[in-house]
């Protein structure tokens, strides 16, 4: 199993609001991530294509898209977005019942909640890549 | 945005970035839900206006 070194990582995080986007991306920063890129639903498929991102991060706007434009991006289903390896993970506000079911039955690999300080979601992230690096990354 | 990132590092500033990822969230969901406040309401509206012009339509006759 490979280390966690966020500096090495590259995160693809998904956020339709521009302030969110830009507050979530100085937050992964600030946890020591290599590199973050920013993209749209419509985008995130040949984004993820193009960078290979280990972590594709999901803001919550994204459990109350329309179903039709879920489903045009594909994610979190790797396979339609070309990239098997990258761990999908649902960045939710806090723990309620029905977002962390429905972020379940959607298939992410992992879920972390912005009530958390910044070490507990690092911590939180970390242990999703060791949950899932059994095999080469 | 790197003085940022750096500053935050700091761990008594770590917290100042969560309080703004919340906030951002609050301020994305509440755009969201006026956004579909805003939707159904002109929806409504139109349907309206479609019977006030049939009831228009129907005076002239």
């Amino acid at each position: 199993m490979k280390a966690f070194d966020p500096s090495t990582l590259t995160v693809l995080a998904l956020a339709s609001n521009p302030a969110l986007g830009r507050a979530t991306e100085i937050m992964l920063l600030a946890m020591g991530f290599g590199k973050v890129i920013l993209t749209s639903a419509e985008e995130v498929c040949s984004k993820a294509d193009q960078c290979k991102p280990t972590f594709i991060l999901f803001t919550p706007e994204y459990l109350t898209m329309p179903i039709a434009e879920r489903l045009k991006c594909g994610c979190p289903c790797k396979i339609k977005i070309k990239c098997d390896r990258a761990l999908s993970v649902i960045f939710l506000r806090k723990k309620s019942v029905d977002s962390v079911l429905m972020s379940k039955e959607m298939g992410f690999d992992g879920i972390i909640f912005a009530d958390q300080s910044i070490d507990r979601l690092f911590d939180a992230l970390k242990t999703v890549y060791e949950a899932n690096s059994t095999h080469e990354r | 945005m790197n003085d940022i990132v750096n500053r935050l590092k700091n761990i008594n500033e770590q917290s100042l970035i969560m309080a703004v990822v919340r906030d951002c969230m609050d301020a994305a969901a509440e755009i969201e839900a006026l956004r579909a406040d805003n939707a159904a309401k002109t929806k409504a509206l139109q349907q309206v206006k479609t019977i006030v012009l049939k009831e228009e339509q129907n005076r002239a006759k």
